[in-house]
C-alpha cells in the first residue's frame, strides 16, 4: 500500500509541477515547442477569467509574433502601450513589427513607386503623441504636484513678512498654477488618445483596399499586410448589409476596407 | 536603237490609299496598314505622323517599286509604280477617314476605315495544356516559329540553367516583336539576360535555312527537386511577308506586305536533381569566394560594431546565406543580425556578381576576444562536389562602453515573457476617479485654515492684556516653583517674597491692574466683580497678609508647606471660578 502511494506521488509529482508553474513559464515552454497554439490559449484563457495587464498583452503579442502572425501581435502591443505607454518591451517589440510589415508591404508593391510609410503627423499630432506617450497617470500626479507647490507658494505669499520671499512667492504660485493646469490638460489628452477608437491594425494577411466601401469597386494601390496600422476615418454598410471603415495610411494608401479585416485597437475595460 | 530613239510616253499619274488587310476591322492594339500606290510619280510620299483613332508606328517604309515600259506600234509608254506601307496600331474604337494626301502635286482618294471594340486578339486560340511543340497563330505555320532550349534538363536544385528562346522565320523582316505574356518557370526563381540578338542571322534547322535571333535569355534555378515545367510565352509581332509573281516584261518579280503573328515556344520539363546530402548549412550553389572584413576600427562593450563577409562569384546569388553566427561567435561577441546586400551581372549563361553580408556583433564586456573562422559550404554543381572556404579569425580588443547605451540603435525582438502582474477587469485611469478632485480641493481648504489660525494668533499677539492673563497662571506657577524650591533650602525670607510676588503678579496680570492699584480693597473688589467668591477673596486677601506678616514680621505661626499650598490652590480657585468673559 505504501510503495503504491510513493509510485502515484512519483507519477503525479510532473503534473504538480506543470500546475505550479507561473502562466509566464508554461506560454515559455509551449514556445520553445513552437505550440503557439497553446501558449495563446493559455494567455487567453487568463485573460478572460482575470483580467488583464501590460505585461499579458504584451506576452500575448510575443506569441502572436513568433506564431507570424503580425496583425493580432501588432493590436496586442498597442493594447499594452495604452496600459502602460511606457512599456520598453511593447515598444521595442511594436518597432520590430513595424518594421517586418513595412518590409512587407514594400514587397507588395513590386516595381511601383508607392509609399508605404505611414503619413509624417503634423506638429500638433506629434505633440499629441508625445503627451499620450507619458500616460495620463503621469500628468495627472504631474498636475497634483504643481498645484500642491503654488499652494504652498501662496502660502509664503501671504505668511511671510520679507518682501522678496513674497514676491518669489506671489509669481512663483502664478507659475504653477499655470503648469499644473497645463498637466491637467496633458492628462485628458493622454485619456482621450488611450481610449480613441480612430486607430485600428489589419488583422487580414494580405488585402487590397478599394476605392469605395463597395465589392466591385476598383483597388487602390497595392496590397497591405496584416499588422499595418491604419487611422480609420469613416464608418459605412453597403446595400448588402456589409460593414465598411474608410482607412488612411498615407496619400497613397486612402480606401475601404471590410470591417472584418481590420480592428480598432482599444482595451476592454479602460 | 529605233526602240531607244522612240519617244517616250508616260502614263497618267495617280496615287491611292488603301486600309489592309482589306474589309478587316482591327480591334484595340491591332496592327493594320495604309498602302500607298502611287504610279507615274517621281516623288516620294511624305511620312505620315499622325492618323486619327490610332498610332503611327511607322510611318513610311516603301514596299516596292517596279517599272513597266510598253511598246505599241512604235509608241513606247512607260509605267513607273511604287508601293509604300504605314503601319498603325488601332486604338480607339469608331469609324475614321483619312485623306487625300499629295505626292508630288497628284492628290489621293480619301479613305475611310473602322477600328472595332475587341481585338482580334482576343479570339486567338489560347495554348493548351502539355503543349510541346512550336506554333504559329498565322496561316502559313512554318515561316516563323519560337523554339526554346536549356543548356541542363537535369540540373541540381539551385544550379543556374540558361534558358534561350530563339526565333526562325523565312519572312524578310520582323519588327514591332514583343512578349504578350511573362514567362511561367514553374519552381524556379530567374533573372533576365540582356544577352539577346540585335538582328537576324542565318540558321539551318531541320535541314531549312531561316533566319534567326535569339529574342529572350534567362537564367533559371530551380528551387526544389523533382520536375519543374517552364511554360513558353507568347510573343505578338509584325512580319514582312514576301509574294512573288510573273511579270510579262521582267519576269519573276516580288512585292512584300506586313502581317501580324503571334507565337509562342515549345514547354520545357526539367529533372531537378536534390543537393548530395551533407552535413551544416549549405551556403550557395556555384563557384564562390568568401572575404571577411573588420569595419569597425574599434570594439567597446554595449557598443554595436561591423563584421563584413562578402561571397563573390558565380550562381544563385539571391539564396546565399550565412553559417549560424550566433553558434559561432564567443558568447562575449553576440550577434545581433546581418543586412545583406547583393550586386550581381546577369551574362550569357550564368549570374555572377557579390553578396555582402554585414553582420552586427555586440561585445558584452571588455576584453581580448577572438572572431573565429567562420566557414562556408558551397556545393559545386560542375563538378558535384562540395567544398568549404573558411575566412581569417579576427584577435580584437574590446575597451569599456557606455552600457546605458547598449542596443538603443538596435531593433531587436525580446522574446522575453515577463510575470504578468496584477490582472484587472477594469482600469481606471486617475483622471476618471471623482476623488482625484479632492486632492486639489484638500490643499486649497488647508490654506484656508491656516490662513484663519495665522489671522487669529495674530489677533491675541496683538492683546497685550489678554495676552497677560492668559500668561497670569503660568508665571505664577513658575513663581511658585521659585517659592518651593526656597522652601526646601529653607530660606524663609525667600520663600514669602517669592510667594507674595506670585500672588501680586498673579492678581494683577489676571484683573489688568498695573502695580499701583494694588491695594487689598481693589483687589477684593475686583476679583468679586469677575466672579470669584467671597470665600475666595477672603483667602486671597489672608494669604496676602500671612506672607507679608511672615516677611515683615517675625511671624514664626506659619508653615511654609501649607503657606505655599494653599497659594497653589487659590490659583486654582481663582482659575476656575474666574468668568472667561472677564
Amino acid at each position: 500500500m505504501r510503495n503504491i502511494f510513493l509510485i502515484l506521488i512519483v507519477l503525479c509529482a510532473p503534473m504538480l509541477r506543470a500546475q505550479t508553474l507561473p502562466i509566464e513559464a508554461r506560454v515559455k515552454q509551449y514556445c520553445d515547442a513552437r505550440n503557439y497554439n497553446s501558449a495563446i490559449s493559455v494567455l487567453q484563457g487568463e485573460l478572460t477569467r482575470s483580467g488583464s495587464s501590460p505585461a499579458l498583452y504584451c506576452n500575448l503579442g510575443n506569441v502572436y509574433y513568433m506564431a507570424g502572425n503580425f496583425g493580432a501581435a501588432t493590436l496586442n502591443y498597442s493594447r499594452a502601450l495604452r496600459l502602460d505607454p511606457r512599456n520598453a518591451q511593447a515598444l521595442n517589440n511594436l518597432k520590430v513589427v513595424r518594421a517586418q510589415v513595412q518590409q512587407l508591404n514594400e514587397a507588395e508593391c513590386g516595381d511601383r513607386n508607392l509609399d508605404v510609410s505611414p503619413a509624417s503627423p503634423d506638429v500638433m499630432q506629434s505633440i499629441g503623441a508625445w503627451i499620450a506617450s507619458r500616460g495620463s497617470n503621469f500628468w495627472c500626479v504631474l498636475s497634483i504636484v504643481l498645484f500642491v507647490l503654488c499652494i504652498t507658494a501662496v502660502a509664503i505669499y501671504l505668511l511671510v513678512a520679507n518682501v522678496a520671499v513674497r514676491k518669489w512667492g506671489f509669481f512663483g504660485a502664478g507659475a504653477l498654477l499655470l503648469f499644473s493646469g497645463i498637466s491637467l490638460g496633458c492628462s485628458a489628452v493622454a485619456r482621450n488618445a488611450v481610449r480613441s477608437t480612430g486607430k485600428a491594425v489589419v488583422m487580414t494577411p494580405t488585402v487590397t483596399l478599394k476605392s469605395n466601401f463597395a465589392q466591385e469597386s476598383k483597388d487602390v494601390a497595392a496590397p497591405i499586410t496584416g499588422g499595418t496600422e491604419v487611422t480609420v476615418t469613416d464608418r459605412r454598410t453597403d446595400a448588402a448589409g456589409t460593414q465598411w471603415v474608410r482607412v488612411y495610411l498615407n496619400a497613397d494608401y486612402a480606401g475601404w476596407l471590410h470591417a472584418a479585416d481590420v480592428e480598432v485597437i482599444s482595451v476592454p475595460g479602460l | 536603237m529605233l526602240l531607244l530613239s522612240a519617244p517616250v510616253a508616260r502614263g497618267a499619274q495617280s496615287v491611292s490609299i488603301s486600309i489592309q488587310p482589306s474589309g478587316a476591322v482591327p480591334g484595340p492594339g491591332d496592327t493594320f496598314y495604309l498602302i500607298i500606290d502611287t504610279k507615274n510619280v517621281n516623288h516620294q510620299p511624305q511620312p505620315v505622323t499622325s492618323m486619327p483613332g490610332c498610332k503611327v508606328l511607322f510611318p513610311l517604309q516603301q514596299r516596292q517599286m517596279s517599272q513597266h515600259t510598253t511598246v505599241i506600234n512604235g509608241q513606247t509608254t512607260m509605267v513607273m509604280s511604287a508601293s509604300y506601307a504605314v503601319t498603325l496600331r488601332a486604338e480607339t474604337p469608331g469609324t475614321y477617314s483619312f485623306g487625300p494626301i499629295t505626292v508630288g502635286g497628284v492628290k489621293s482618294n480619301r479613305v475611310t476605315y473602322r477600328i472595332g471594340n475587341s481585338s482580334s486578339r482576343q479570339g486567338a486560340p489560347s495554348p493548351q495544356p502539355g503543349h510541346q511543340g512550336p506554333s504559329l497563330s498565322s496561316t502559313d505555320n512554318g515561316n516563323l516559329f519560337l523554339r526554346a532550349t536549356v543548356s541542363n534538363s537535369s540540373p541540381y536544385e539551385q544550379q543556374g540553367v540558361e534558358y534561350v528562346v530563339r526565333l526562325y522565320t523565312s519572312y524578310t523582316s520582323i519588327f514591332d516583336w514583343t512578349a504578350a505574356a511573362s514567362p511561367k518557370f514553374g519552381n524556379c526563381t530567374y533573372d533576365a539576360s540582356e544577352a539577346v540578338s540585335r538582328s537576324l542571322s542565318l540558321v539551318e534547322y531541320n535541314g531549312r535555312a531561316y533566319e534567326s535571333a535569339i529574342i529572350a535569355r534567362y537564367i533559371i534555378y530551380p528551387t526544389q527537386p523533382g520536375v519543374a515545367k517552364i511554360l513558353g510565352n507568347a510573343y505578338t509581332g509584325s512580319v514582312a511577308q514576301r509574294f512573288t509573281y510573273d511579270d510579262p516584261m521582267f519576269g519573276t518579280m516580288s512585292r512584300i506586305q506586313p502581317k501580324q503573328v503571334e507565337a509562342r515556344p515549345n514547354d520545357i520539363e526539367l529533372n531537378v536533381k536534390p543537393l548530395p546530402p551533407h552535413e551544416g548549412l549549405v551556403s550557395g550553389v556555384g563557384d564562390f569566394r568568401v572575404t571577411a572584413q573588420l569595419i569597425s576600427k574599434t570594439f567597446k562593450a554595449h557598443q554595436p560594431a561591423t563584421v563584413r563577409y562578402t561571397i563573390s562569384g558565380t550562381g544563385n546569388l539571391g539564396y546565399l546565406s550565412l553559417p549560424d553566427l550566433k553558434e559561432i561567435y564567443p558568447a562575449e561577441i553576440k550577434f545581433i543580425k546581418s543586412d545583406d546586400q547583393m550586386k550581381k551581372e546577369v551574362g550569357a549563361s550564368s549570374v555572377s556578381g557579390s553578396v555582402t553580408f554585414d553582420c552586427t556583433v555586440l561585445p558584452q564586456r571588455a576584453g581580448e576576444f577572438t572572431l573565429p573562422k567562420v566557414p562556408f559550404l558551397f556545393f559545386n554543381p560542375e563538378n558535384g562536389a562540395y567544398y568549404t572556404i573558411e575566412t581569417p579569425e579576427f584577435h580584437i580588443t574590446v575597451g569599456e562602453g557606455d552600457k546605458s547605451r547598449a542596443e538603443e540603435d538596435i531593433l531587436v525582438f525580446d522574446s522575453t515573457f515577463k510575470p504578468l502582474g496584477d490582472l484587472s477587469r477594469k482600469h481606471t485611469l486617475l483622471l476618471s476617479y471623482p476623488w482625484i478632485w479632492a486632492c486639489y480641493a484638500a490643499p486649497v481648504m488647508l490654506l484656508v485654515l491656516l490662513i484663519v489660525v495665522y489671522r487669529k494668533r495674530m489677533a491675541r499677539l496683538a492683546d497685550i492684556n489678554g495676552m497677560r492673563m492668559r500668561r497670569a497662571g503660568k508665571l505664577a506657577r513658575k513663581r511658585l516653583r521659585k517659592a518651593y524650591d526656597a522652601m526646601r533650602r529653607s530660606d524663609s525670607s525667600r520663600f514669602y517674597e517669592e510667594m507674595l510676588t506670585a500672588l501680586w503678579g498673579y492678581i494683577g496680570d489676571k484683573l489688568s491692574m498695573p502695580t499701583s492699584e494694588l491695594s487689598r480693597d481693589n483687589v477684593s473688589e475686583n476679583l468679586l466683580q469677575v466672579g470669584v467668591s467671597d470665600k475666595g477673596v477672603a483667602d486671597a486677601i489672608d494669604l496676602i497678609d500671612t506672607c507679608e506678616m511672615a516677611k515683615y514680621g517675625s511671624y514664626a505661626g506659619a508653615d511654609m508647606m501649607s503657606v505655599y499650598d494653599r497659594g497653589c490652590s487659590l490659583i486654582n480657585l481663582i482659575e476656575k471660578e474666574m468668568t472667561p468673559a472677564s
